[in-house]
């Protein structure tokens, strides 16, 4: 499995990164902390699923949500979670949304339904 | 633009309630509100206050940059910062003696969390979406130019709205202070929806 992890936060890269590995310890992931890495990444590496961050340099997750948002499964995990960008994102394909803080099984189980029904 | 000040003080409550809630998750310990409050001041006035927060030298600070401008601030003692990030990264307390790459990353993100888990909360209470940017740390002699600076690219509102939040681990005896301070125009959107 490959993953894309998101986030401008290396705090939070690393902390979703002990997340993935201890359910999948086999699992390939990559990371970009800014949106253009975002895409970069999801053209080198053909991901199973994203974890994207919304608020990021150069560009933000709502714009990588615009390019490639209907072509790979994303899981946008965000502090930003207003309802008007939540339906946003969700409309730019996301197929969840979790707001940070999170409980890290949540994460596990939305991962692991995105890519059930991918 | 006048404002109740009881109204304001709901107003802020609830949006503490939800941040002193996310500390909390985000650390996995029990976090208390030591102050909750709303004022209307001038941007001298809120250095002042920020500088009356003794021995706070750790500042993550983020732009409120769409919806309602304005600024968030975290502040902490350096080893109430320590002790912050001992949680954050689930070390035994104790374990972080200085703020490294990921330190400071794990600083910056709880400003992030908190401030953003109080504009959900006003998003909720009064339909107003704010975006802010990512935040940096800054070094609390540097306030008064990041606030100046804001000041200039204001309307002409001399007066902002400022939620103040002290929260306290308790297992740690330690204190986080955040402010969010908001151009004026929350006043009249406050207004519009309580009218």
């Amino acid at each position: 499995m490959n993953i894309v992890i998101a986030d401008d936060s290396q705090f939070m890269r690393v902390l979703l990164k002990n997340i993935v590995h201890e359910a999948w310890p086999e699992a390939k992931i990559y990371e970009a902390a800014t949106g253009q890495e975002t895409i970069d990444q999801y053209k080198a590496n053909h991901p199973d699923v994203i974890l994207l961050d919304i608020m990021m340099p150069d560009k933000t997750g709502i714009d990588v949500l615009k390019e490639i948002g209907m072509q790979v499964p994303i899981l946008v995990i965000s502090a930003a979670g207003q309802e008007q960008i939540i339906e946003e994102a969700k409309a730019l394909g996301a197929r969840d949304f979790i707001v940070k803080p999170f409980d890290g099984q949540k994460v596990l189980e939305t991962i692991q339904k995105i890519l059930g029904s991918a | 633009m006048t404002i109740d000040p009881q109204l304001l003080n709901d107003i802020a409550r609830r949006a503490t309630k939800s941040s002193s809630r996310a500390l909390s998750l985000l650390i996995g310990q029990e976090v208390a509100i030591k102050t909750t409050q709303a004022t209307y001041l001038s941007l001298d006035k809120l250095v002042d206050l920020i500088r009356s927060r003794e021995g706070s030298h750790v500042v993550a600070f983020s732009q409120l940059i769409s919806g309602v401008k304005g600024a968030a601030l975290l502040l902490m003692s350096p080893t109430d910062a320590l002790h912050l990030v001992d949680s954050l990264m689930k070390r035994p307390m104790g374990t972080t003696k200085e703020l490294g790459d990921i330190e400071r990353s794990a600083i910056r993100e709880t400003l992030n969390i908190l401030s953003n888990s109080q504009l959900t909360a006003l998003a909720q209470d009064l339909g107003v979406t704010i975006n802010m940017l990512p935040p940096e740390l800054i070094s609390p002699e540097h306030i008064a130019h990041v606030l100046d600076y804001l000041a200039a690219h204001r309307g002409e509102t001399t007066e902002i709205i400022v939620f103040e939040t002290s929260m306290v681990v308790a297992a740690q005896e330690s204190q986080v202070t955040m402010f969010i301070a908001f151009d004026a125009e929350l006043a009249g959107i406050i207004n519009s929806k309580e009218g």
